[in-house]
């Protein structure tokens, strides 16, 4: 029991973050019908964005505090919101007529840019680096369960983003706009929707949460390198498809399935091995018996 | 009436919530023309869409000379005589006018891999054949001239007959064809009606016409049948359906409804 | 001409062997990335019938050739010894047309699952496909898990590279350029009115991955036969994208386009070796150019599925 406990605090928080990045894709596809190869780099460069700016912070906020880590927090993903909406400016609007192929084709020609680009001497270095403590770790003791305060950190932020998220979409104008898009994008310009202002204002989203999400990330993980984003990444992308493409709850459920599920695998004796493969698995039985995702609603051609 | 070539019994197909068709009843035999008419949204093109394995029934049975087609395959409904066009005209784009009819003659089954692959005379001998009937094919509508062409850069109302054309090359019992005036001038349009008939008798076979233009569907059809909301609201010759007080209300509305 | 394709095929397969027999007056270095353009084309000319010509975007292609590669590995790995010299080439082809084989099989498994599945959703079960692949050789000892198999012999000549390279393009033109091959080309236009037409979509789309897997898998073999050296990583989905960019290059469906990208693609690393560490952010950036500008390819002569 305590085992499982244990597993269900952990893949949770994984899962958490899984969710979040996930929303980023399932928002990119609800108003560009693409997915966002590049999105998992961004993840990335949100760490790094991190571990350059708060040894800048901590002089005058003092280490390992709350003021720090959420300064930390609220730059990196404003640096990461304005990488978003430029990638999409140069790259992705440019190709906005053609055919979606296309326009996938050049999402993974920006990944690999970034990745490869950033692997660079120059630009952050091939090598694991070590990400900075945001905050004080603590171990909270409740019977055999050890949880770190950097989980439940993550746990509470998460919950707090994703009811922001809803919040935005569902309660405020934007949100109404980012709808409309979603639906019909030449409907939605008809209505006086300025279209590319609302696909601007959701990668920028995405991405913010994105670079949110590889802080908490590193925040579990030894260290971060240029190539940290690709894994976690693909992860969140199959579950924001196992919560149904295009769908914002869904994305939130898929994360945090997700995540539980290759905890418990992991934890798992014989089974630890195939914890990666696990994921892709799932990815391909849900395309085959349920496409549309566990929330989803498959779209039909007309005839 | 010996095995009529089609027959709906009571076809349904509910969408979700939508109920598309409606217990249609449908006949149609040997080298009959038949109309079907209705208001936009009456499920016309959705009644095709089911006798050509689009769509399944939710409930009802569809027989083509006897044979149920239900749960059959398009591309094997096609084999077995059912061929059709589309509202919006699909051709095969990256292709040329005579290639387009090619494919169809291959859907025919007109050459195997192990020729192709092997090259030898089998394999010239098939090409020959198949390139030889699809400019026959072609020259009767007199669009031989444009075979090397591509398909999407002949003018419309030619492309409309290039699919009536490559539907014909699959060499069918009963063809569909969905709205094929549309867009048409009003000569263009006599001159389809010419051509359905040409391709009627030429042909032997029997056509289903989907169509909203009134002149040409009274024009040529031996019977109409008129759809309303996914039902069948009636059926019979061009001179009844003229006169028949629910097809006027249905396309028109009614007396009280002017009023409002 | 009668039978000018055989013909070709015959005097191309000639002429890689004799060029191979004659192999010792010409640079190692240069013999080596000889090879690898041979084993560069068939993935190329392989994936091109998958993407290019049926229009199923595959970003597991890698995925194939590692299935390939591994299986002739092992076979030669395990049986080398035991044949005699005379019969050593005997075994390489037969490990060969194994790997080719077994390769296959994985193409129906993907294939299959893969039909209903459009655009993006495809692209990324291939993928899926793909990694699980490599996942499964990662963990399997059999294969040699992180480690991969070493000590792999030598065999891969340029002969035997180019003349398979030679059978690639000539069984893939054969089928596409014929009435037969309109399928292809048709399910990839529009799939729907193909089935109208009496198409059977399926069938094509698990023939274009079973032939394009096929193949991909005899390049594995060869490869392996040629580093001497497999490692999982190596098939890895950026080796897949490298694959699908020679495609897209050679604008997708054009034979003769994509069997030249293919050797430009393989050339061009070489030539960068100056600037070797800027080559991969080169390499993406050229990818994101080339959809920017110019999507259909830089080889656009030439009518879809025509070879020369």
């Amino acid at each position: 029991m305590d085992w499982f406990l244990q597993q269900l605090i952990n893949g949770l928080a994984l899962g958490a973050i899984y969710a979040l990045i996930a929303l980023g894709y399932t928002m990119v596809y609800g108003v560009l019908r693409f997915i966002n190869f590049a999105h998992s780099d961004v993840l990335m460069l949100g760490a790094f964005a991190a571990f350059y700016i708060t040894p800048k912070i901590t002089p005058v906020l003092g280490p390992q505090s709350v003021p720090t880590a959420m300064l930390v927090i609220v730059l990196s993903a404003v640096i990461c919101a304005a990488i978003g909406m430029t990638i999409e400016f140069l790259a992705y609007r440019p190709l906005r007529s053609r055919p979606r192929l296309t326009v996938l084709i050049t999402a993974i020609g920006v990944s690999l840019f970034i990745e490869f680009a950033g692997q660079h001497e120059k630009v952050f270095g091939a090598a694991t680096k070590s990400f900075p403590t945001l905050l004080p770790k603590r171990e909270i003791v409740v019977g055999a369960l050890h949880i770190s305060s950097n989980d439940l950190v993550v746990l509470v932020l998460t919950g707090v983003l994703l009811f922001a998220m809803w919040f935005i979409v569902q309660r405020t104008k934007i949100g109404m706009a980012m709808r409309a898009v979603s639906f019909n994008e030449g409907a939605a310009a008809l209505m006086g929707v300025n279209v590319n202002r609302i696909i601007s204002f959701t990668f920028g989203l995405g991405s913010a949460l994105a670079a949110i999400a590889g802080i908490f990330y590193a925040m579990r993980a030894p260290g971060i390198e240029p190539l940290m984003g690709v894994q976690p990444g693909l992860r969140a992308f199959i579950a924001a498809v196992l919560g149904g493409i295009g769908n914002l709850p869904g994305a939130a459920l898929g994360g945090i399935v997700l995540g539980l599920v290759e905890t418990f695998f992991g934890g798992m004796p014989g089974l630890s091995n195939y914890r990666d493969g696990i994921a892709f698995a799932i990815l391909i039985l849900i395309l085959l018996f349920r496409p549309a995702g566990l929330l989803g609603k498959l779209q039909t051609e007309k005839v | 009436m010996s095995v009529p070539m089609l027959e709906l019994d009571k076809v349904t197909i509910k969408f979700g919530g939508l109920t598309a068709v409606c217990e249609l009843d449908l006949r149609i035999g040997e080298r009959e023309l038949v109309g079907l008419i209705g208001p936009n949204g009456a499920g016309k093109t959705t009644a095709f869409n089911l006798i050509t394995g689009v769509y399944q029934p939710t409930s009802g049975n569809i027989a083509l000379c006897g044979e149920n087609t239900v749960g059959i395959k398009p591309h094997v409904l096609s084999l077995r005589g059912i061929s059709r066009t589309f509202q919006n005209i699909r051709l095969f784009a990256s292709m040329s006018v005579l290639d387009n009819v090619r494919t169809a003659m291959q859907g025919n089954r007109a050459q195997r891999v192990s020729d192709a692959l092997w090259r030898g005379r089998a394999f010239r001998e098939s090409e020959a054949r198949v390139e030889h009937e699809a400019l026959e094919l072609l020259k009767i509508f007199n669009l031989d001239r444009f075979a090397e062409a591509d398909g999407k850069s002949l003018p419309y109302g030619d492309q409309r007959r290039l699919e009536i054309v490559r539907a014909l090359a699959t060499k069918p019992k009963l063809l569909l064809l969905d709205e094929p005036a549309a867009g048409m001038n009003p000569t263009e349009k006599e001159q389809l009606m010419e051509l359905i008939r040409f391709v009627k008798d030429k042909f032997r076979i029997a056509v289903l016409l989907v169509e909203h233009d009134m002149k040409v569907v009274m024009g040529i059809c031996e019977r109409i049948y008129v759809l309303d909301y996914g039902r069948k609201i009636a059926e019979g010759t061009p001179e009844q359906i003229r006169c028949d007080p629910k097809v006027i209300a249905a396309y028109l509305g009614t007396e009280d409804e002017d009023d409002a | 001409m009668r039978g000018k394709e055989k013909i070709f095929l015959l005097v191309a397969i000639a002429a890689a062997v004799g060029l191979s027999m004659a192999s010792s007056i010409f640079n190692r270095y240069y013999l080596g990335i000889a090879v690898d353009v041979g084993i560069n084309i068939i993935l190329a000319v392989s994936l091109n019938l998958i993407n290019g010509h049926t229009g199923q975007f595959s970003l597991g292609h890698a995925g194939f050739m590692a299935v390939g590669g591994y299986t002739a590995a092992k076979l030669t790995l395990v049986f080398g010894a035991s044949v005699p010299p005379a019969m050593q080439p005997l075994l390489f082809l037969a490990a060969i047309l194994l790997g080719g084989t077994v390769a296959a099989v994985a193409g129906l498994a993907v294939g299959i699952p893969s039909l209903r599945l459009r655009g993006d959703y495809l692209a990324i079960v291939t993928l899926g496909f793909g990694e699980i692949i490599r996942v499964i050789f990662q963990t399997s000892e059999f294969f040699g898990a992180a480690t991969g198999l070493t000590g792999i012999t030598k065999m891969t000549t340029l002969g035997w590279a180019w003349a398979f390279a030679a059978i690639t393009v000539y069984v893939v033109a054969c089928i596409v350029n014929s009435t037969y091959g309109r399928g292809f080309i048709a399910v990839h236009d529009d799939e729907i009115a193909a089935s109208a037409m009496g198409i059977n979509p399926t069938r094509y789309k698990v023939t274009a991955f079973v032939i394009g897997a096929f193949f991909a898998g005899i390049a594995g073999a060869l490869y392996a036969h040629h580093k001497l050296v497999l490692k999982p990583d190596g098939f890895d989905f950026v080796k897949s994208i490298e694959i699908v960019v020679m495609v897209i290059l050679g604008g997708m469906g054009r034979t003769a386009g994509v069997i030249l990208a293919a050797i430009i693609l393989t050339i061009l690393p070489e030539l960068l070796r100056p600037v070797a560490e800027y080559r991969m952010i080169i390499y993406s950036l050229l990818i994101i150019a080339l959809m920017l500008t110019r999507p259909q390819g830089l080889f656009t002569f030439g009518k879809k599925g025509a070879v020369k």
